[in-house]
């Protein structure tokens, strides 16, 4: 064993010291020469402070490129609670502080009530820097409210990053570090809180102009949507809300910053492609306060632009075709699915929606049309006056536009035949030979019919008694299998949808005999959309039945169509829409010249009120239409809501007009 | 016991050790005059003068401590101990809380901590207790000075002052291996000890000092922290390691200009007149300061370690030692923890830091070594420790 002498021991000391020296050294010669810069810049950070640059959210476009909604320049006014100077008093105690108010008295320290809650030295200037009573007088005459309103204002917001400042010293108390009031204020308070959303730019040029006036005061100049074509397209553009939220700062951190969130439609649909990245600048911080020496930037990454498969004027044709009626109106490219109008009315105009979703602007809304009609009106009529209801993939009793899908599942079953004759004496029997009233009847005797007759003239004896088959069979599931076929009971693709619904709306699940039976002719429990309705006739007038898409591009990215066969021979199909066809001709959609333009459609009308008042129907007229003048084949589902005429007499004309100006080459 | 006091005090001053001293405790005031400290009613810039009066209070009792032979205090060393722990005792009963602990004590206005007197105090102690036994050379007479060093610690650390307890193993062990404990008796302790970290980590520390260790950890990469736990350890235990960090990296090779944004990244680190005095000296006087600080402590080291040498007499020796070991560890802890090579734990920079009782245990401590080179001794008893 080695032993050592005391010199060799106090040698292997000195050693360890030289190699604890020579640790030291390394570990100084690392950070303070190779790693300096790093270091220098980290040293700097907090004298510098970084301002968001907004990226711009996306464009939404027609298909001609023309936009419908885009970004616009808009100013807030915002408060700096900094540069309040109030009278600041601190608790000996708990260290609890807050600003009074001249003149105000607070004996006690609101949170421990201990004594004395005493006014901290260098901060004894009394009264608040920007009141100035003339001044701030002039500053509300311009916003169009009362003085003491707008200082309100202020005292809210002052009152709120009080509290956060006393939450963050409470913390800060907590894990027993040192809590310096000042540094949480500077560290809160430089932060701008938004007094007065959308201010005037007289107000915004005054406020920029006389800092010196209202030095506590400052304008934000944000990115507003503006939503530049209205109603027509206000439900599918959608609604984008402009709120904040926490981004990630380049030198940690977080911090708010303004942004549009798309709360409805394809704003909400695509917002995030839409939204972009929020971009930064670094600017030098002097007392605390930015200065206009930039001394880094990160561009934000703007949105993408997203074009829609409509083109402006046929989506303003299509609302013009609803005029003053609540309904809805689709109409789609038979071949691809896109979507070349959807419109809901009534609507709304989205710039009220823009900068906050309100209540009261609904309410608004729906007062407006309970005026129009009268003084009192039932509480469920006003409810369907919702400006904001999505009706065009909204399910709703289709009646019967869906009869055509019944013949087509009575013939695949092989129930019928195209020269099977059914006679309708007005009333439906059941099985056993018991007359059915109600819904069930037709509103004349048709007397004996073929496939083709019943089509055009609508029977529903000839309908129900298919289904009633069907139901004898135990084959009734085949009749939703070939609903299925036409893509009823699943979403179509478009945004507003909802896929539940949607499903919920094709089966017999809570169906009883009767309503099954009147399913046929699109009554009881059954549920479609017209976007469904639209799509169905696409697949029927093309034999594909086509996934609908209103957006044609987002970005770079274009949508491309997608389509499936329809398992159904073609024969059929044909032998469906021949009568169709002949429906405008000689049938109950005759009169309106809709034959002039080769369409092919069924007319329904579904009841869905009876009452002393009157009766209400939901009045359909679903078809297709052919290629013409540079336009495609499309497809086409219109529905008005709640109204008192049938189906011709509330369709036919609207739809006339349509295609007039829609071939018209308008 | 005759004083001579003229020719005493004159033979008793040891140059090569005063003037590193003299040096280090100059480079100190002069830090702190820099130095800017926020305090309960405001800002608190005369940090200097209070050293000031610490160094002269310390001086003069350096002086008094020079005109008594270091063996009269040897003679009286178990005494100087159970007063220490006494008075260590009385810290916990009587002492003042402040930010949840008790390390002080008031006595007619001077407050002072006892703790930073025990680690001279256990100097002399062990020097005593080692000097006329040789039991430490086994493994159970090993037993003794552990349980010397132990109590005072575990008092300490009741405080809880980690930093201080901690110090005193090193101490203990430096002065057992110079006196010729056996290697392999002391790596026992030392594994026995590791095994021993488990429960006292577990059990042992406070949640705030588990979060220092697990802080520093999570920062070498030896542990994998929950998804985020990095970050937030950086941002709350880390904290201070950090800006020293920046403070000191900032600084460059010749130090920050005072009114850059450098310079005022030492306003951000906490402590930095106290624990985290070396991060100031690192921003204000850069790598070369670092440096001279470095040459002025290996100067007094290497002084004391001289002072070791020449000495003949085994007590004598060990005091040096001692001393050594305290100023040695001291020093290189605190630095390492300003450059974030360890864990943050409350010690302060012998001479540098802000601290009264700090300033007068060190200048003590010289004192006591100035104390023995004058006093060459050519005992009669048990030899050398070879």
């Amino acid at each position: 064993m080695i032993t050592l002498d005391f010199r060799q021991r106090i040698g292997l000391l000195v050693i360890g010291m030289v190699c604890g020296f020579l640790l030291l050294a390394g570990r100084l010669v690392e950070i303070q020469i190779l790693e300096h810069d790093q270091w220098l810049a980290a040293a700097r950070t907090p004298n510098a402070g970084w301002a968001p640059l907004v990226a711009r959210r996306g464009r939404i476009l027609d298909a001609d490129g023309l936009m419908l909604s885009g970004d616009d320049i808009a100013y807030d006014l915002v408060l700096y609670a900094s540069a309040w100077h109030g009278r600041l008093h601190e608790c000996d105690y708990c260290a609890f502080h807050r600003y009074v108010k001249p003149n105000q008295k607070v004996p006690k320290c609101p949170r421990c009530k201990a004594r004395p809650f005493a006014e901290t030295e260098g901060r004894t200037k009394r009264g608040l820097r920007f009141v100035d009573r003339r001044e701030l007088t002039k500053l509300a005459s311009a916003l169009k409210m009362r003085r003491t309103d707008l200082l309100k204002l202020c005292w809210d917001e002052f009152k709120r990053v009080e509290k956060s400042v006393n939450k963050q010293l409470g913390k800060l108390a907590v894990e027993r570090k040192t809590a310096d009031v000042r540094n949480v204020w500077a560290d809160k308070g430089w932060r701008p809180r938004v007094i007065v959303r959308g201010v005037p730019y007289e107000v915004a040029r005054l406020v920029e102009l006389y800092p010196h006036r209202y030095p506590a005061f400052g304008i934000l100049t944000v990115n507003a949507r503006q939503c530049l074509v209205g109603p027509p397209f206000a439900h599918l553009v959608g609604i984008a809300k402009r709120e904040g939220e926490r981004a990630n700062r380049p030198g940690g951190g977080l911090q708010w910053v303004s942004r549009a969130r798309g709360v409805s439609g394809v704003e909400r649909l695509l917002n995030r492609e839409l939204t972009g990245m929020v971009g930064w600048k670094q600017m030098r911080r002097r007392h605390g306060r930015m200065t206009d020496e930039e001394t880094d930037r990160q561009a934000p990454l703007h949105g993408l632009d997203v074009q829609l498969t409509m083109r402006r004027q046929d989506q303003a044709m299509a609302y013009d075709a609803l005029h003053k009626a609540r309904g809805a109106f689709v109409v789609v490219n038979a071949d691809t699915g896109a979507v070349l109008a959807m419109a809901t009315a009534p609507s709304f105009e989205p710039r009220d929606y823009n900068t906050v979703l309100q209540y009261w602007v609904e309410r608004q809304h729906r007062a407006d049309a309970a005026a129009k009609k009268g003084d009192r009106i039932p509480r469920r009529q006003v409810s369907r006056l919702t400006p904001l209801v999505e009706r065009s993939c909204s399910p709703t009793i289709p009646g019967s536009i869906l009869k055509p899908f019944t013949a087509l599942a009575g013939l695949h079953a092989e129930l019928i035949s195209p020269s099977r004759v059914i006679a309708c004496n007005k009333v439906f029997h059941n099985s056993h030979g018991r007359v059915i009233r109600g819904r069930m009847t037709c509103h004349k005797a048709h007397g004996p019919l073929d496939l083709h007759r019943s089509l055009t003239e609508s029977c529903n004896v000839y309908y129900q008694t298919i289904l009633r088959e069907f139901i004898e069979s135990r084959h009734e599931e085949d009749f939703l299998a070939l609903g299925r076929m036409f893509g009823f009971g699943e979403p179509t693709g478009l945004p507003p949808e909802n896929a539940r619904r949607a499903a919920a709306g094709w089966n017999f699940d809570k169906s009883g005999w009767g309503e099954k039976v009147t399913a046929a002719i699109g009554q009881g429990r059954v549920q479609l959309s017209p976007a469904q309705m639209a799509r169905a006739y696409a697949g029927l007038a093309t034999g594909r039945l086509p996934k609908l898409f209103a957006v044609a591009q987002v970005g770079p990215r274009r949508t491309e169509p997608v389509t499936r066969p329809i398992p159904l021979p073609a024969h059929l199909l044909t032998l469906v829409r021949k009568a169709l066809l002949d429906v405008p001709r000689i049938g109950t959609a005759h009169g309106w010249s809709l034959e002039a333009h080769g369409i092919g459609c069924k007319t329904g009308t579904a009841q869905v009120q009876s009452s002393r008042n009157g009766r209400l129907y939901n009045s359909w007229i679903a078809g297709f239409a052919p290629a013409r003048a540079n336009r495609p084949r499309i497809a086409f589902a219109m529905v008005i809501r709640d109204t008192d005429l049938p189906s011709a007499d509330a369709c036919g004309p609207r739809l006339r007009d349509f295609f007039a100006r829609f071939y018209g080459g308008e | 016991m005759r004083v001579r006091l003229g020719r005493d005090f004159r033979s008793a001053l040891s140059w090569p050790l005063l003037i590193p001293m003299a040096a280090l405790l100059f480079f100190g005031i002069t830090l702190l005059m820099g130095i800017e400290i926020r305090v309960a009613n405001g800002w608190r810039s005369d940090l200097h003068w209070t050293q000031i009066t610490g160094t002269v209070v310390g001086v003069a009792a350096g002086a008094i401590l020079l005109l008594v032979p270091y063996k009269a205090l040897l003679s009286r060393a178990y005494l100087l101990y159970a007063f220490n722990l006494l008075l260590l005792v009385a810290v916990l009963l009587i002492g003042p809380e402040r930010s949840k602990t008790r390390r002080w004590l008031s006595v007619a206005g001077f407050e002072f901590q006892p703790s930073e007197l025990m680690k001279l105090t256990l100097v002399i102690t062990l020097a005593r207790f080692i000097r006329f036994r040789s039991s430490y050379k086994t493994f159970r007479g090993l037993m003794t000075p552990f349980l010397l060093t132990l109590l005072p610690m575990a008092l300490i650390l009741k405080q809880p002052d980690l930093g201080t307890a901690l110090l005193c193993v090193p101490i203990l062990f430096t002065m057992l291996f110079v006196a010729g404990a056996r290697p392999r008796h002391l790596l026992t302790v030392v594994v026995l000890g590791l095994i021993g970290i488990y429960p006292i980590y577990e059990w042992g520390l406070k949640p705030y000092q588990r979060e220092r260790i697990d802080g520093f950890l999570i920062q070498l990469h030896i542990i994998k922290g929950k998804p985020g736990q990095a970050a937030e350890m950086e941002k709350r235990q880390n904290y201070q390691v950090t800006r020293s960090k920046i403070a000191i990296g900032a600084g460059g090779v010749v130090g920050a200009h005072s009114d850059s944004g450098a310079a005022s990244s030492l306003r951000r680190v906490p402590e930095r007149h106290n624990d985290f005095a070396f991060a100031a000296v690192g921003n204000g006087r850069g790598l070369l300061g670092g440096f001279l600080l470095f040459g002025l402590f290996a100067w007094l080291l290497i002084a004391i370690l001289i002072t070791a040498l020449r000495q003949r007499d085994p007590a004598g020796r060990l005091i040096c030692v001692g001393v050594f070991a305290l100023f040695t560890f001291q020093m290189f802890i605190n630095i390492a923890m300003n450059v974030g090579l360890l864990p943050v734990t409350g010690m302060t920079l012998p001479f540098i830091s802000y601290g009264r009782s700090s300033v007068v245990v060190s200048i003590l401590a010289v004192a006591l070594v100035c104390n023995v080179a004058s006093r060459p001794s050519y005992e009669f008893g048990r030899g050398d420790f070879d």
